[in-house]
């Protein structure tokens, strides 16, 4: 694995999660809404557009997904998504200490759980 | 930020559901767009060909307004959870896709590609059930 190769999973881990951490922000900032209808489906898509940090994680989501382009040019995708799937281990430790959520066994259970079953996935 | 218990719970999953089966289709369409260029080995010479093939596609735009929609539904579901519950639930996307793969494009599952299934779906599980207790005294303003 090249130096450039691992730099730019880095890179890519930290946009991906970066954007995540913005989104969950503007996400705690919307008001309560109800989705039942496509109205009001609509008027909590509104809502969400006037949310600087929604924006901002948009566009570090673009920066994620020109990186994670770069990194399909290196690699075959079998070894790319195992790599990729890093950033649920990433996204669960940055939760605890960004967004003060708490990291619980079940949560980190769960998530390595996931991780193994994607790493399988991508084996096949 | 309340308690991650009973109709609330059923709620989440439900988005949750709606939303990875929608983001499913999306890329299912964006796959049909793709296979439909005839370009089966993007390089740099063929970017412009292969791109401008998919604009023209319908099958891109439906994918991509599956995708937008996608992306409100996952904003409504943060207000509602932990990311650290969220993100790892909405892995449902890799059971629905296979799925998808095989019905509609016929593909073939290899065992281990079952194997990682049945993880991820114990993973979910896991996950959804720690988020009874810990979604309690969240950060909210």
């Amino acid at each position: 694995m090249s130096l450039k190769l691992v730099l730019l999973i880095l890179l890519g881990e930290i946009f991906i999660c970066a954007a995540q951490f913005l989104f969950k922000i503007g996400a705690n900032r919307l008001k309560t809404h109800n989705l039942r209808t496509f109205r009001e489906y609509m008027a909590f898509i509104r809502s969400s557009l006037v949310i600087p940090a929604i924006w901002g994680g948009l566009l570090l989501n673009t920066f994620a997904v020109v990186v994670w382009i770069m990194v399909l040019a290196l690699v075959d995708l079998s070894l790319a998504i195992p790599l990729d799937s890093v950033h649920y281990i990433a996204i669960l430790i940055g939760s605890h200490f960004f967004l003060k959520e708490r990291l619980t066994w079940g949560r980190i259970a769960g998530t390595l759980c996931i991780v193994a079953g994607i790493v399988l996935v991508a084996m096949s | 930020m309340k308690k991650l218990t009973g109709i609330f719970l059923f709620k989440v999953l439900a988005i949750i559901a709606i939303k990875d089966t929608i983001e499913s289709f999306g890329d299912l369409f964006l796959k049909k767009g793709a296979l439909a260029t005839g370009i089966s080995n993007v390089v740099l010479s063929n970017m412009l060909e292969f791109a401008s093939r998919m604009i023209a596609s319908p099958w891109l735009w439906i994918g991509a307004v599956f995708l937008l929609a996608n992306f409100f539904l996952w904003i409504a579901l943060l207000s509602r959870v932990d990311l650290s519950v969220a993100f790892p639930m909405s892995s449902l996307t890799y059971i629905i896709v296979p799925i998808l793969a095989i019905t509609f494009l016929h593909e073939k599952v290899l065992l281990t590609r079952w194997a990682g299934i049945i993880f991820i779906i114990a993973g979910i599980s896991l996950t959804s059930r720690s988020a009874g207790n810990a979604a309690e005294g969240k950060n909210e303003p």
